[in-house]
């Protein structure tokens, strides 16, 4: 095994022991569980820093996929392994590293909890499952993890199980994004057996890399066969993208991911910016060879990630939940990815993953530290003048909003830039539209967090209890994530700006799609117009926050009750959950129901009627049966007449 | 003689039962024999060589087939026994759910040795089901299951004991009727047919399971009308076993009152002899009638896992709805068969191990609280994983498996069984397999649904005595299911190394009948289908 591959399995299985030996060994000794949890991830990391030193440095030359068979039935081979390319190890430095800071940052929030060691056993295996989905080479593996983040996130999300708030909630993330894996299953049979049915066994594989030479392939015999099946294949495609849009929370399946703020904080830092949100988003990434030829697939992801972040981000100007604030823009900021995707530029969605995932952590754990020092309180109306109490945490999040909102230089500004300028040359149906969209997200944008920022930090404390700064095991993990969201900028700044621009679109080239360009890919470069356009964009948008909260110069009040029906409809969050409540009451309830009254009134009725009639069968024969010789004799020559006749009627 | 050995040790006990009146001594006595069976089954298993699959063949590792009872010429039973891959995993199966069960049982009462006298009864019946290879044989055994289960039922079962083991017996007889009738049908068209001079010298016997599978286009031959009838008698005896939708209703009923012991050896091996039932007799005698019922087979398959999991979510009382989650899943071991495809016989019999190994632990695990709270109702249960930490840790391997998740032994076979229905060339396949997987669904939200009922937010009812956490004995019964089901679910090859080779023999006469409608119907030009059966023939060579 190459010393690549072996990092890999490192990186993969030591979340997974650490995981264990808590459950096993330590569940009493809190502090030895969270050495063991964080251990694992520094481990874990570790691994990853000498991977990406290996794939990212000078010398290319390295096998990236490493698979065993793991189980074969029949012709079907189902491999096991660790891919470790640019795109993979990337995306597991993100969850390695961010993950790293948010369970130190655990170890602070959580001081004093119930079940601390179940707590970092869940987060561990949260992590190994996450990272399995990274590190998977074949599309059975990837959906093995990913149902396996499904059920680490119901464990976390419903982590206070007392409280049936949360436990509803796990459970509308574990059924939500069972639906979206419903649709996975489909995609990966039909993609799978179209390929065997056309291509034969030989070729048809669930290995990405297989996969990819098939999409890729110069033989004529297979460019025909897919050419002719390109309807089917698109159709595959778009049916494991499903499982995409619950994970990575697109309309309409994104309904799980507010709930789930009702997970302690750092678990929605972790989710929320690193992983299993993040995991859609790679996936396509990953399997963009499959979106790349659909026109029609392009399509739908790119409207499907525009209208996400257009209708999250208007939900989160409503929101008084601090916490709900960042929710629904993380859903705003995955649109903006999948519209990244949808344009053809898979680079820059994993750019703007990747700054997200610096400066969404950082704000989670930064209202976290908020929620922390006011005491458990995330109602942002009883917030306020936060800034002389929690300096750190204040610059802090002040550096997240910055980045978040797309102000130049923060990494923000370039990811988001990169998104726009691909969608401002996007080839999809109504990629101008599209475009506009993502330019009125970034004004919202700028704006509820201006609005969250003021109400937080400015202003006069309208709280009761007493707030403090939290303990450096919270500000620490704060100031790393910070540097990072100031700096991750540097990874991907356009050739048009800097010479050695365009790095990690260049290192995810080979990984995301072949080494040639398709059509509907989109190559990165620096538009200075769109750049004036975002900027001009976000500093409206804090320009509004200011005048209507900060200044108050503009009445809030009077702007809303112009706009009464609009802001109901975002109050009520475009009634989602009560569509979905109405589906879950009426339609699944009436099934259960009616099954369980088919099976109480009618298949039992049917068992009794037919016992019955055996009954009633036997009680008659009962009353002939007398025991009066005659009547049997009667009854015998009477059948031997019926016989008689019936034989001379036959011949 | 092994197998001989292996029926008939758990019977050897139950005269040691009579020689003591200690009841501790007698659950000694019952736990050390089936302790014993367990055993012998485990060791035959690494003895096995699953290569084999030619049942009572000369080369074959275990069988034997002696004269038995014979009356003249024309009647010759023979005591013949052997075992396949197949078998040999319902054997291990039965061995070690024979003791984990035993083990539950310790804490029953009343007439102890009534219990294991008739519980080691039950055990021989089980076995001797899954080795017979005579059908006079194989019938006798199947009735001897069926009567230690009416009175463990009935005597130690629940409030209703009665009323439950007579429908459960009831509805078994019908379904032994159907069978009795089916085997004698096919029992005096084949000895005649065995008399033919063609045959002389072969020593066929038309009780010979093997026999009747190799020379099945002998009975009735051309009567299609006729051999549909058989099938589907043989099919419906089969099927109240499993149990399929309809014929499902006596199962909820049998295990609400069954003693835990009794539910667990009910779920977990009675109703794997309905699927072993169609494997080793109903699908390989009229391989043309379960081609044409197809339709019929899948309709029933999936109307089982989307009717037993719509019917398990309406449930409150918490070991009817487990016996619900039974119909579900043994949905898609019909569904799997009747696909034809080597992934889905594949995963129909590993979903029938893994049913075996998951539906045992939840009964057992509905047991436990059962026996502290002496009442089932989901709706006053709450907050046990904090009352009852590791129960609750080694039950969400139960339930989660039950869900399909993947690292647990459902989700292979589940997947497996898609795999095969999409796959498969019978008509209509793919939408019966997208009909069949909103089950996947289905089952995730009755299962999430009656653990936040049980084991999520606080106690709904204040408990008498509190609950005590899972003890040793408990701990004994459930954990060495859960690494089966961990282990089945992580490394599953060796499971599917033992019944690869006896299943793919085994679908050969099917696929011939697939092929030969399809020439036929004409669906294919008859040039295409030569070719393509030489280009598989040619890879399933190289694929040795």
């Amino acid at each position: 095994m190459e010393p690549l591959a072996l990092y890999g399995y490192i990186i993969l299985f030591a979340p997974l022991v650490a995981t264990a030996l808590i459950t096993c060994f330590t569940l009493k000794h809190k502090a030895v569980s969270s050495w063991i949890a964080i251990g694992g991830m520094l481990v874990a990391f570790g691994a990853n820093v000498l991977a990406a030193m290996q794939v990212f440095g000078a010398d290319a030359s390295f096998e990236p996929v490493h698979e065993i068979e793991w189980l074969s039935v029949g012709h079907v081979m189902i491999p096991f392994g660790v891919q470790m390319d640019a795109l993979s190890v990337m995306m597991s430095l993100i969850v390695t590293g961010v993950g790293l800071c948010i369970f130190v940052f655990s170890t602070g929030y959580m001081k004093g909890e119930d079940g601390w060691s179940r707590y970092f056993a869940c987060l561990s295996l949260f992590s190994f499952s996450m990272l399995g989905i990274v590190l998977s080479t074949n599309l059975i593996q990837t959906f093995i993890f990913w149902e396996l983040v499904g059920v680490s996130s119901y464990a976390l999300i419903g982590y206070y199980f007392h409280k049936d708030s949360a436990v509803d909630a796990g459970k509308k993330a574990f059924l939500t994004n069972r639906i979206g894996d419903f649709g996975m299953t489909w995609g990966i049979i039909l993609l799978f057996y179209t390929l065997v049915d056309t291509l034969g066994w030989e070729r048809a594989s669930f290995s990405y890399e297989k996969l990819k030479l098939l999409y890729h392939a110069s033989d004529p015999l297979i460019v025909q066969v897919m050419a002719d099946h390109s309807g089917t294949l698109a159709l595959a495609t778009l049916l494991i993208f499903t499982g995409a849009v619950a994970k990575s929370a697109q309309v309409p399946l994104h309904v799980w991911l507010p709930d789930a703020m009702e997970g302690p904080t750092p678990v929605s830092a972790l989710m929320h910016a690193a992983t299993m949100v993040a995991a859609g988003v790679f996936l396509v990434c990953r399997l963009f060879f499959m979106f790349a030829p659909y026109e029609i697939a392009l399509g739908v992801v790119a409207w499907m990630g525009g209208i996400t972040a257009l209708l999250a981000a208007g939900v989160a100007f409503v929101q008084h939940d601090i916490k709900k604030v960042l929710a629904y823009s993380t859903l705003s900021q995955l649109g903006y990815m999948v519209l990244a995707l949808g344009m053809g530029a898979p680079a820059a969605a994993m750019f703007h993953l990747t700054t997200h995932a610096f400066f969404k952590a950082l704000l989670f754990l930064g209202s976290g530290s908020v929620i922390y020092g006011c005491h458990h309180e995330q109602d942002m109306r009883k917030m306020g003048g936060l800034r002389k109490t929690m300096p750190v945490t204040f610059w802090t999040f002040m550096i997240g909003t910055a980045a978040l909102a797309g102000i130049a230089p923060f990494s923000g500004f370039w990811s988001k830039d990169a998104i726009l300028s691909a969608a401002s040359v996007g080839h999809v149906p109504g990629a101008p539209i599209l475009y506009g969209m993502g330019v009125l997200v970034a004004l919202m944008t700028a704006a509820y967090m201006g609005r969250c920022v003021i109400l937080t930090f400015f202003g006069e404390y309208r709280g009761h209890a007493k707030p403090h700064e939290s303990p450096v095991s919270m500000t620490g993990p704060l100031v790393v994530l910070a540097t990072a969201s100031v700096f991750a900028g540097v990874l991907s700044i356009p050739k048009g700006i800097s010479e050695h621009g365009g790095w990690l679109e260049h290192a995810l080239v080979g990984a995301t799609t072949a080494p040639v360009w398709f059509p509907g890919m989109h190559e990165e470069v620096f538009l200075p117009s769109v750049a004036i356009v975002g900027t001009v964009a976000a500093l409206f948008g804090l320009f509004l926050a200011y005048m209507f909260y900060a200044k108050k110069a503009w009445s809030i009040d009077s702007f809303v009750a112009a706009v009464k029906p609009l802001h109901t409809l975002l109050e009520k969050k475009y009634y989602f959950d009560e569509a979905y409540l109405w589906l879950v009451a009426n339609v699944q309830q009436t099934i259960a129901e009616t099954c369980g009254f088919i099976e109480v009134h009618v298949l039992r009725r049917i068992v009794d009627a037919v016992a019955g009639t055996t009954r009633w069968f036997g009680g008659q024969v009962r009353l002939l049966l007398d025991g009066h010789l005659h009547r049997y004799v009667t009854l015998a020559l009477f059948g031997a007449v019926v016989i008689i006749a019936a034989v001379l009627v036959g011949n | 003689m092994l197998l001989t050995l292996l029926t008939f040790l758990p019977a050897l006990g139950i005269p040691f039962l009579f020689m003591t009146k200690d009841v501790k001594t007698q659950r000694m006595i019952g736990l050390a024999t089936s302790a014993a069976a367990m055993l012998l089954s485990i060791w035959l298993y690494f003895q096995f060589d699953p290569e084999l699959t030619v049942l009572l063949a000369d080369t074959s590792q275990f069988g034997f087939s002696v004269p038995w009872i014979s009356v003249g010429d024309a009647f010759k039973i023979n005591y013949s026994m052997d075992v396949d891959g197949v078998s040999m995993l319902l054997i291990v199966l039965t061995g070690v759910l024979g003791f984990l069960a035993a083990v539950n049982a310790m804490s029953i009462q009343k007439n102890v040795r009534g219990f294991y006298a008739m519980y080691l009864l039950l055990l021989t019946g089980m076995f001797g089901t899954f080795v017979a290879m005579d059908l006079f044989l194989f019938y006798m055994f199947w009735e001897l299951m069926l009567l230690p289960m009416y009175f463990l039922i009935g005597i130690w079962g629940g409030p209703r004991r009665e009323f439950a083991a007579i429908k459960f017996f009831i509805y078994t007889m019908v379904g032994s009727v159907l069978m009795l009738g089916a085997f004698l049908a096919v029992y005096f068209q084949l000895s005649a047919a065995f008399a033919a001079p063609e045959f002389a010298g072969q020593a066929l016997n038309a009780f010979s399971i093997p026999d009747i599978i190799a020379h099945q286009s002998l009975i009735f031959p051309g009567n299609d009308a006729l051999r549909m009838v058989l099938f589907v008698a043989l099919f419906i005896g089969f099927a109240i076993k499993v149990p399929v939708f309809p014929f499902h209703t006596w199962l909820p009923l049998a295990h609400v009152e069954a003693p835990t012991p009794i539910s667990v050896i009910l779920a977990g091996v009675l109703l794997k002899m309905g699927g072993y039932g169609m494997i080793r007799i109903a699908f390989p005698w009229f391989p043309d009638a379960v081609v044409t019922a197809w339709p019929w087979l899948a309709t029933l398959g999936i109307v089982s896992i989307i009717y037993g999991a719509a019917v398990a979510l309406a449930q409150t009382d918490w070991k009817k709805m487990v016996a619900y989650s039974s119909v579900s899943h043994m949905g898609y071991v019909i569904l799997g068969l009747a696909s034809m495809t080597e992934e889905g016989i594949n995963g129909a019999v590993i979903q029938m191990f893994s049913h075996g190994l998951l539906s045992g632990m939840m009964f057992l695990c509905v047991g436990v609280v059962y026996e502290q709270a002496h009442h089932r109702d989901l709706n006053r249960f709450g907050g046990l994983l904090k009352l009852m930490p590791k129960y609750t840790f080694v039950a969400m391997i139960a339930f989660f498996g039950s869900l399909g998740l993947p690292g647990l032994s459902g989700f292979i076979a589940e997947m497996f069984v898609f795999f095969g229905a999409f796959k498969s060339e019978l008509p209509h396949a793919k939408v019966f397999t997208i009909i069949g997987t909103i089950g996947i669904v289905m089952g995730a939200v009755y299962i999430l649904v009656m653990i936040q009922k049980v084991f999520l937010g606080e106690p709904r009812e204040k408990q008498l005595h509190p609950f005590k956490d899972l003890s040793f004995r408990e701990g004994v019964t459930l954990w060495p299911l859960a690494i089966g089901a961990l282990a089945l679910g992580i490394f599953p090859t060796p499971a599917f190394d033992l019944i690869g080779p006896a299943l793919h023999s085994w679908r050969k006469p099917f696929v011939a009948e697939i092929r030969g409608t399809e020439r036929e119907a004409g669906s294919l030009p008859p040039g295409l289908i030569e070719i393509r059966d030489a280009v598989e023939a040619v890879q399933t060579e190289e694929g040795k």
